[in-house]
C-alpha cells in the first residue's frame, strides 16, 4: 500500500529510511493540504495540534479526524524524521490503490518511527473499533497494526476479522491480511 | 535568544500595549537555526506578559519551508513559546512521495 497520511507525514520532516546500503535518489516531492478548524503550536512540548474537523488530502487520498498531533523531533536532534503522529476521534482514511477504493476507520492511530540496536521500526497502529475495508472485504482487529517495515496489517488480537465477498475472486487461499496489502 | 519579535512600527498604548505593523516573530532551535517564521499585518503586543495577539491574519511557516499554515485570530504567548490560531486553519506540507522499497 503506497498511501498512508502518516507516512507521507513522517516523510516530511527528513530521511525517508534510516537503513540503507546505496545513496538513495531523492523522491519527488508532492503537498499535503491540510484544513482544520484551530490549530496550536506548543514550543515546550514540541506538538503541533491540528484540531476541529481536521482533514488532510493529498493526490492519493484523504484522512479525517478531530484531532491531529504531530510531535516535533527533539530540539537539536541530529535526526530530524517525525518519530510520533497521533489522529484521534472519528479517523477516516480513504484513498485509491490500484484503481480500488480503500477505507480504513478507527478511533486512534498512531503513527510511531524509531531505530532500536540498528533496526528500524515504523508502525501504524489503529486502536477503538479499528477497520479495513475494499471491494475485497473487510477487516477488523483490536488493535490492527500495519508494519511498514514488514509492509503489511497484522491484527494482533484473536477478535480480528476477515470475511471475503464471494465476488471477491480470492477464493479460500487468500491470506487474511493480503486485504488492503 | 529562543525568539525574536520584530515589526515595521510599533505604536505605544496605555497600559504596557504595543500595535505592531508588519509584525515578523521567529523562533530559533538551541543552534541558532529557525525554526518558526510568523508574519502578520498587525498585532498588539502586551509588554508586561510578553504576549502577542489579533483577530486578523496570520502566516507561519517552519524553518525548513516545509510546513505552512495559515489562519485568522492568533495569540502568541512567548513565555511557554505556545501560539494559537483561532479560526479557519489552513496547512500546506511539502513531502516526499513515499514509496516502500522491501529490503
Amino acid at each position: 500500500m503506497k498511501f498512508f497520511f502518516f507516512l507521507f507525514l513522517a516523510g516530511s520532516c527528513g530521511l525517508l529510511r534510516a537503513q540503507t546500503n546505496s545513496p538513495v535518489p531523492k523522491p519527488p516531492e508532492q503537498e499535503i493540504g491540510l484544513h482544520s478548524d484551530h490549530f496550536y503550536y506548543d514550543g515546550k512540548a514540541r506538538q503541533l495540534v491540528y484540531y476541529d474537523n481536521v482533514v488532510a488530502t493529498n493526490s492519493q487520498g484523504q484522512l479525517a479526524c478531530e484531532r491531529l498531533t504531530i510531535m516535533l523531533p527533539p530540539e537539536g536532534s541530529a535526526n530530524s524524521h517525525l518519530t510520533n503522529v497521533v489522529a484521534e476521534t472519528n479517523v477516516v482514511i480513504d484513498f485509491l490503490k490500484n484503481g480500488e477504493t480503500n477505507h480504513i476507520t478507527s478511533d486512534k492511530a498512531i503513527y510511531d518511527y524509531g531505530v532500536v540496536n540498528a533496526a528500524t521500526n515504523e508502525t501504524i497502529t489503529f486502536t477503538g473499533h479499528a477497520r479495513g475495508e475494499n471491494a475485497r472485504g473487510w477487516m477488523t482487529g483490536e488493535p490492527l497494526v500495519w508494519d511498514n517495515i514488514a509492509n503489511r496489517f497484522t491484527g494482533t488480537d484473536f477478535k480480528t476479522i476477515l470475511k471475503v465477498a464471494p465476488s471477491s475472486g480470492n477464493g479460500t487461499n487468500a491470506g487474511p491480511f493480503d486485504l488492503l496489502k | 535568544m529562543k525568539s525574536r519579535l520584530s515589526g515595521a512600527e510599533a505604536q505605544p498604548q496605555a497600559g504596557g500595549l504595543l500595535i505592531i505593523k508588519q509584525l515578523k516573530l521567529e523562533t530559533f532551535s538551541v543552534n541558532g537555526t529557525p525554526e518558526m517564521i510568523v508574519n502578520a499585518p498587525e498585532c498588539i503586543y502586551d509588554t508586561f506578559n510578553h504576549a502577542a495577539s489579533s483577530p486578523g491574519h496570520l502566516q507561519l511557516q517552519s524553518g525548513d519551508g516545509k510546513i505552512r499554515t495559515e489562519g485568522d485570530g492568533f495569540l502568541w504567548r512567548q513565555n511557554d513559546s505556545f501560539l494559537t490560531i483561532s479560526n479557519h486553519v489552513y496547512t500546506v506540507i511539502k513531502t516526499s512521495v513515499w514509496k516502500p522499497t522491501m529490503p
